[in-house]
């Protein structure tokens, strides 16, 4: 062939090329799909409901905005939920869907441990880029094996060690202290860093108290609890029920010292379950939405919340956490690759997160540089009312 | 007639169990349904207690059509079904098995009264009132299976081979049982497989083979009836 | 201390044994009376509780108004489910554990959508704490114990003692033979129904008030009372007391020697240990 004839086919194939990118380049911004796994009905599904709600309205934010800019292109976010039903079944299911019939290649969600793991399972192998809410501290949960996962804020490790600075402050009087833990796997994790941390601190550690996951009645763990004369009295992490259930039979039994959660959980939902009388002497790791000590961006996130769903709830700023801090990983990338994402993740020294400036760390704590540790902030339940206690610095080195 | 049963067909499932069977007991009558195993005898009497629904035909008691009626309607009509193997209520006792044949009634002295009638019919029932039904001998549980049935106040009384498993003494006494309720006033519809028995106490007899009635009339006919004889008396 | 863990963990087998009889016994008579296995049991335990959690804080009546009428309101739920759901299927137990488990799915997104998934506990029956030297009790511990022995008393009062429960337990022994003797079986089916969503219902309110409500709070309950009713035997009311003091006892007593889900798992070897011994449950009828 002659080379006018090559030169003319190139000219036409890129012709081609250009009118078939043409409406992409000049029209509507591009989609990037992002896969939200929460549970939406069954275990969990009375947090994650609000937390999916959360994640919508930072959905909602960012296309409000003007979406993401990659590379001087628009993309709009499109989250695509699935339910999870509370199960691991239905957590591989839902990671599947999302993977294989959604073709997402970031996923925001997962809390509750379990739930992490068995979706991981299908996630960590397609290589998916993961924004994680939760963890409680188990190697096969998050750890150098899963490198795409990335801790979006202070789980029950900074929580405790934010809440046992606090206690010593607020408490100077304690010397020592029970655990209590539900029996996930955790336990040999959670347990070794609690002590570390506790007796540097100078406390003893009254008892290490293990609860089956599907315990109904926390009556004889609390006994059992409460007869190692413990003066005061630690939730390494659960869930609205087991902690306010859990809360007023200590208070009932007649305990009268600090009770405090590592987990960050609704107060509010915690003294609805624990009543009032029971809910005293108590602080967990969550905000006041109400306190004017709130940042900007959680204020923001308040009147989105109210306005769309009547009520804001502190599930609701968790869950708008994480695609706030995808949206500054993604524009530092000029990428939505997942590999790409999470190398210049991984790179990153700060990140900011809607409770504020956030330092990645974690390598020593988890065998990974893959955590977000923010501000942790402390809210109390003093004589029946819920009451903003202050930000705690909190870092996992 | 105080029973009347016309063209009955019956299926299980798609399996015929009963081709346009007809049979009448008369009032005041023993009447008795003798058959091969599997020949479709309980299956009638299924039928006609409510137990099982007929695919066609006309079942009048009384005059009344009582097809596609409830068991209990049934019973309240005086139609009462001595199920083959009893069907006692094994962990209940004498007395609250008596006691449950008496369902539909609301006469307490009638109930009391008839209770010790068949007290007096049956005494070793008093005896043992107290004791569980499933630990009776299969004879007293015959005896109970009766009493209970009689507690329900029939007027026409289905009885599905009371003879099953019992001794041949047990045999003649049932002859008497059987007569001294007729007696009373109640009908009696004998399903039997000890056609010696049903020749003694039946005035009336229909033959079941394979679903159809193939020889129906007097007792004494049937003494004599060569098919009789050959198939169910060995001779 | 000693006394005070074993005084505190007798009241903790009495409440949780009381709700799990409570529970069970409507199983096990909807099992042994009607012959289906209900899965759907625990999901109405669970509407009973939201019942009275809208009437008691939503609507603001009575506390104990509320637990009464919850109580009547599932009995009725009850008298429904019998007659639409479960009565056309009597006689077909494939059918039947469809039905049922799309009953709970159908009862749990209504409370869902309706009522949602935001966290609720009913108000205590009985506020605050008896002491009585040096042992707290909770009031509603004790008040579930004493609702549950005085509701259980009178289920079988009225079982051993009444016309219709004397129906009840012929028709669980012989159905055919109890329809011949002029029972009105499908009115039994219809009571023995009632009673035992009505007993589901008190259960649920007062739990929701010891611990908390969840639209899923059924599901781990419902594991409860086939064990209960496997433990008890087939066909045994009074094996499910038994079975369900032992299921009480177990999870009340086993976190204090054995720590976390072990718990479980001891416990359930224990069931099975008896079930070796006794293959036919504590009580069931060898048949
Ligand atoms: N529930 C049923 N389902 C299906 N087939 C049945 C059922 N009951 C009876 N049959 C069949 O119907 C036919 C008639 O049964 P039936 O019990 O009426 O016989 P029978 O004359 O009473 O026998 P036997 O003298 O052995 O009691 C038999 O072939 C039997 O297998
Ligand atoms: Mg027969």
């Amino acid at each position: 062939m002659k080379p006018r004839g090559i030169f003319a086919i190139v000219v036409c194939l890129f012709g081609a090329l250009a009118l078939l990118t043409q409406p992409c380049l000049a029209g509507e911004p591009k989609t990037l799909k992002v896969g939200g796994l929460f549970c939406l009905t069954g275990f969990g599904s009375s947090a994650e409901t609000y937390i999916a709600q959360g994640a919508k309205l930072s959905e909602e934010w960012i296309n409000e905005k003007g979406g993401l800019t990659i590379k001087g292109e628009k993309y709009k976010v499109e989250l695509v939920m699935e339910d999870m039903k509370g199960t691991a079944d239905g957590a591989v299911a839902a990671a599947t869907k999302l993977v294989y019939d959604h073709k997402v290649k970031i996923v925001i969600g997962t809390v509750v441990p379990f739930m992490v793991q068995a979706a991981g399972s299908v996630l960590e192998p397609a290589k998916v880029l993961r924004l994680v809410l939760y963890n409680c501290g188990m190697p096969s949960e998050y750890g150098p094996q899963t490198p795409y996962m990335f801790l979006t804020y202070d789980s029950t490790i900074e929580g405790m060690r934010a809440a046992l600075d606090y206690l010593k402050e607020a408490y100077p009087k304690v010397k020592n202290v029970a655990y209590i833990i539900p029996d996930d796997g955790s336990v040999p994790y959670l347990d070794k860093l609690f002590r570390e941390k506790a007796t540097s601190m100078g406390y003893e550690v009254a008892t290490v108290g293990k609860w089956a996951m599907t315990t109904q009645d926390f009556s004889p763990i609390i006994t059992k609890v409460l007869a190692s004369k413990p003066e005061a009295i630690a939730f390494a992490n659960g869930w609205p029920q087991a902690t306010g259930s859990m809360l007023k039979i200590i208070r009932d039994m007649g305990f009268k010292g600090p009770v405090f959660g590592c987990n960050y959980d609704d107060a509010y939902q915690i003294m609805e379950i624990a009543g009032k009388e029971a809910s005293t002497d108590f602080f967990i790791h969550q905000i006041d939405l109400d306190s004017p000590d709130m940042t900007p961006m959680i204020k923001e996130i308040k009147k989105r919340a109210e306005a769309k769903y009547g009520k804001a709830y502190g599930m609701h700023i968790w869950g708008f956490n994480p695609l706030y801090e995808l949206k500054q990983v993604i524009e530092a990338a000029q990428s939505t690759d997942s590999t790409v994402l999470k190398d210049t993740w991984g790179k990153m020294k700060t990140i900011d997160t809607v409770y504020g400036p956030g330092r990645m760390g974690g390598l020593k704590t988890y065998g990974i540089n893959h955590t977000v540790c923010a501000p942790c902030p402390i809210v109390a339940l003093m004589a029946g009312k819920v009451k903003w206690v202050k930000w705690v610095d909190v870092y996992s080195p | 007639m105080l029973l009347r049963v016309k063209d009955l067909s019956v299926y299980y499932g798609k399996a015929m169990a009963l081709e346009n069977v007809s049979l009448e007991v008369a009032q005041g009558a023993v009447v008795t349904i003798i058959g091969a195993n599997g020949a479709g005898k309980s299956t009638i009497l299924k039928v006609l207690s409510g137990l099982w629904p007929s695919t066609s035909g006309e079942v009048y008691f009384d005059n009344k059509k009582i097809e596609g009626m409830e068991p209990y309607e049934i019973v309240s009509l005086g139609l009462v079904h001595i199920p083959e193997g009893r069907r006692l209520f094994p962990y209940l006792n004498v007395l609250e098995n008596l006691k449950l044949g008496a369902s539909l009634r609301k006469d307490k002295e009638g109930i009391k009264q008839d209770l010790e009638g068949v007290f007096t019919h049956f005494p070793i029932l008093r005896d043992r009132r107290k004791q569980k039904a499933g630990s009776l001998s299969g004879g007293e549980q015959m005896m109970l299976a009766i009493a209970r049935g009689l507690m329900s106040k029939p007027r026409l009384l289905l009885m599905d081979e009371p003879t099953l498993g019992l001794a041949p003494v047990m045999v003649v006494e049932l002859v008497s049982v059987i007569q001294a309720i007729n007696k009373t006033g109640v009908s009696v519809l004998l399903v039997e497989q000890n056609v010696f028995l049903a020749l003694q106490v039946a005035h009336r007899g229909y033959v079941l083979e394979v679903g159809k009635v193939i020889l129906e009339g007097n007792i004494d006919q049937f003494r004599d009836s060569d098919l009789v004889k050959r198939a169910y008396l060995g001779e | 201390m000693i006394s005070d863990v074993a005084a505190q963990t007798v009241v903790n087998v009495l409440m949780l044994s009381s709700i799990y009889i409570l529970v069970a016994l409507g199983f096990a008579l909807l099992l042994t009376v009607l012959g289906i296995l209900n899965f759907a049991h625990a999901a109405i335990y669970m509407v009973g509780g939201y019942i009275c959690y809208q009437l008691a804080v939503v609507v603001g009546i009575n506390q104990w108004a509320s637990l009464l009428i919850s109580m009547i309101a599932v009995g009725l739920l009850g008298l429904f489910l019998e007659r639409v759901f479960f009565r056309p299927f009597l006689k077909d137990m494939n059918r039947i554990v469809v039905v049922t488990l799309a009953l709970i799915i159908i009862l749990q997104a209504t409370i869902n959508v309706t009522v949602g998934s935001y966290i609720r506990r009913i108000p205590s029956f009985v506020p605050g704490v008896l002491r009585f030297s040096g042992v707290s009790v909770s009031g509603d511990r004790l008040a579930t114990f004493v609702i549950g022995g005085v509701l259980l008393l009178a289920v079988i009062l009225f079982i051993r003692k009444t016309k219709t429960g004397l129906q009840m337990l012929a028709i669980s022994q012989d159905s055919d033979g109890a329809a011949l003797q002029g029972i009105k079986t499908h009115r039994i089916f219809a009571v023995t129904t009632a009673i035992g969503c009505a007993l589901a219902a008190v259960a649920g309110s007062l739990m929701g008030a010891i611990l908390s409500l969840s639209p899923f709070m059924g599901d781990i309950m419902l594991v409860k009372a086939i064990e209960i009713v496997i433990l008890a035997g087939i066909g045994s009311i009074g094996g499910v007391l038994i079975g369900g003091l032992i299921l009480g006892a177990l999870d009340a007593t086993l976190p204090l020697f054995i720590s976390g889900s072990a718990t479980d798992l001891t416990g359930l070897c224990i069931i099975i240990i008896l079930l070796l011994i006794r293959p036919q449950g504590l009580f069931g009828r060898e048949v």
